[in-house]
């Protein structure tokens, strides 16, 4: 009896404990998101303020209303959604083709182009940034949306993923199609496409995310303000003066953060999939 | 050649075009122009001076700042990585089980995987505030004064550090959840029929079992801790001083004044990269680890 009350006891300790952790994590991962929202909706006083408040006090939405009429934020905003759109058109005419002819057919230089797309899959931007920039403003490509978008026209990893997903398919689809007189092109558009869609969804949210969130190339080919994307405009707060002006950053951060929020919570399984495999395979 | 075999060589050649021709132009031509520039001297506007190797032996003998953004770069990389496995396994052990709850609990942690690094980088800025941000008034509230933060030389590398755990753990719990739900049941049924506790079975099940996704884990790591920029950059500048420069900030920095050891920095960079990737490859094909 005794011993049984203490395996009680020791159980409920257990899941007490669980439980807390549970919820720490969770304050972990989420609690900075918070404080974005809460600080958005304030004045700078009480952001700076220093008696601490979970709540926003007093409450305002003035900082959005600033931010979106005296500032180039809407142009930003703009300026990513077209970036992302474009690029992501571009990845999936780019990359579907050519993972299509890797998987499917057979030419001579088909281990060559292999070699290729996995030489490049391994090359960070980083490294490539430096003569990417000045091959910019050789080509006077500074500020122009052809700068921003054409050199993330192309992802080595979707088309190596796609590549992945078009084996699964069999073979015999396309020949049976090919006897019945259809071409190369249609077999893809008929037959590859419709039989790979979770695969497109994932090229597609990984391509957005990836694109949304860059900094590195779109602050480099960038100078005009009104030509930078989201994530460059915001960081170019910082700098204005010595303070930051948190009431203008907080509203933006929680505009851009938003759509791309949106989209995980409405297609989760594409991003886990996509960035598991990704990391895994990039 | 038949007919039909030319046709199909034609149809490869047309739809791989567009992407040689990217690859060449963004990827490859970038990539071996970066190993070229590495051997001038050239400050953008003035002339290209060839200066061979002594970029590279400027940056290793002479540059402080170079050695310096190469060490804060290996320190970067063993903190972050040890702590991101750390917690990012303790998550994948905690959320393994297929059940309602984990899978809600999977996805608040890859929330910070998917937002924008450098803007939730400016919102961590704001925690880390030493007078009013959140982190330090939460601290106050239980009686710890906390340090600095990113104005403190000896701290800002360790906050970067934090904001990075914060941002990326979510990613590698996921995978090392796949890793952990290949695991067969049977084992650990069998373990417990013969009486293991718990702490057994860890060490002598799920341990060996999962290290070859471990060992994936960790050189992911490794490359992506090679390349740290985005929220250095807008958090810190890689100051206060230069605490918390690493290679890329180095290469960023260097594109305008001088473009020989930027292209020099870059070439190390992928040197690191490199052969993460081929020790990574080379145990993968051994078949030491199977998907």
């Amino acid at each position: 009896m005794v011993q049984s009350m203490n395996n009680a006891g020791k159980k409920n300790i257990l899941t007490l404990a669980l439980l807390l952790l549970y919820v720490l994590i969770a304050l972990f991962a989420l609690m900075p998101f918070g404080i974005m929202l809460k600080s958005s909706l304030e004045p700078y006083s009480s952001i700076v303020s220093l008696d601490f408040h979970f709540l926003p006090n007093p409450f305002t939405i003035e900082n959005y209303i600033e931010v979106m009429t005296q500032y180039e934020l809407p142009r930003w905003f703009l300026n990513s959604v077209v970036v992302a759109v474009v690029a992501i058109l571009l990845n999936l005419v780019v990359d579907t083709l050519s993972a299509y002819a890797l998987q499917r057919l057979e030419y001579p230089g088909k281990k060559l182009m292999n070699v290729l797309v996995i030489s490049a899959q391994i090359i960070p931007v980083q490294v490539t940034v430096v003569p990417l920039y000045l091959m910019m403003v050789k080509l006077d490509w500074i500020d122009t949306y052809k700068g921003l978008i054409l050199p993330v026209a192309i992802s080595p990893f979707i088309i190596f993923f796609l590549r992945q997903s078009f084996m699964q398919i069999p073979k015999a689809l396309d020949e049976a199609a090919i006897i019945d007189g259809c071409s190369r092109i249609s077999v893809l558009w008929h037959i590859i496409l419709p039989n790979s869609i979770p695969a497109l969804g994932t090229s597609v949210v990984l391509k957005f995310m990836w694109v949304w969130g860059d900094y590195m190339w779109p602050s480099l080919v960038t100078k005009n303000n009104a030509m930078r994307t989201l994530p460059v405009g915001i960081a170019t707060f910082q700098r204005a003066g010595g303070t930051i002006p948190w009431e203008l950053v907080m509203p933006s951060a929680v505009l851009s953060s938003i759509p791309i929020v949106l989209l995980f919570l409405f297609l989760q399984k594409y991003f886990i999939t996509g960035l598991t495999e990704g990391a895994i395979k990039g | 050649m038949s007919k039909r075999k030319r046709q199909e060589m034609l149809s490869a050649y047309a739809l791989l075009f567009p992407a040689i021709l990217l690859l060449l132009v963004f990827m490859l031509i970038p990539m071996i122009n970066s190993a070229w520039y590495s051997l001038f001297k050239w400050n953008l506007v003035g002339e290209k001076k060839f200066v061979g190797l002594s970029n590279f032996s400027f940056m290793f003998v002479k540059d402080a700042s170079f050695k310096k953004a190469l060490l804060n770069t290996c320190v970067y990389t063993i903190i972050n990585m040890v702590s991101t496995l750390i917690l990012a396994l303790g998550c994948a052990l905690l959320f393994q089980k297929q059940s309602r709850v984990n899978s809600i609990w999977r996805a608040i942690i890859f929330v910070p995987v998917v937002v924008p690094m450098t803007v939730m980088g400016m919102v961590w800025k704001m925690l880390y505030e030493p007078q009013y941000g959140a982190i330090n008034q939460i601290l106050s509230a239980i009686g710890i004064s906390g340090p600095k933060w990113l104005f403190d030389s000896k701290v800002a590398m360790l906050a970067v550090i934090l904001f990075n755990v914060w941002k990326e753990f979510g990613l590698y719990s996921i995978i090392l959840v796949g890793g952990l739900q290949k695991i067969p049941a049977e084992l650990y049924e069998a373990a417990s029929v013969e009486g293991a506790n718990w702490w057994q079975s860890f060490r002598r099940i799920t341990m060996p079992m999962l290290r070859p996704i471990m060992f994936f884990t960790t050189t992911i790591l490794l490359i992506n801790s090679f390349k740290a920029f985005d929220h250095i950059w807008v958090m810190t500048n890689g100051g206060p001083g230069n605490s918390t420069t690493t290679l890329v900030t180095y290469i960023y920095t260097k594109v305008f004044d001088s473009v020989g050891l930027a292209s020099a920095a870059s070439v190390v960079l992928f040197v690191m990269v490199f052969l993460v990737t081929m020790v990574k490859n080379y145990i993968g094909r051994d078949g030491a680890i199977d998907e």
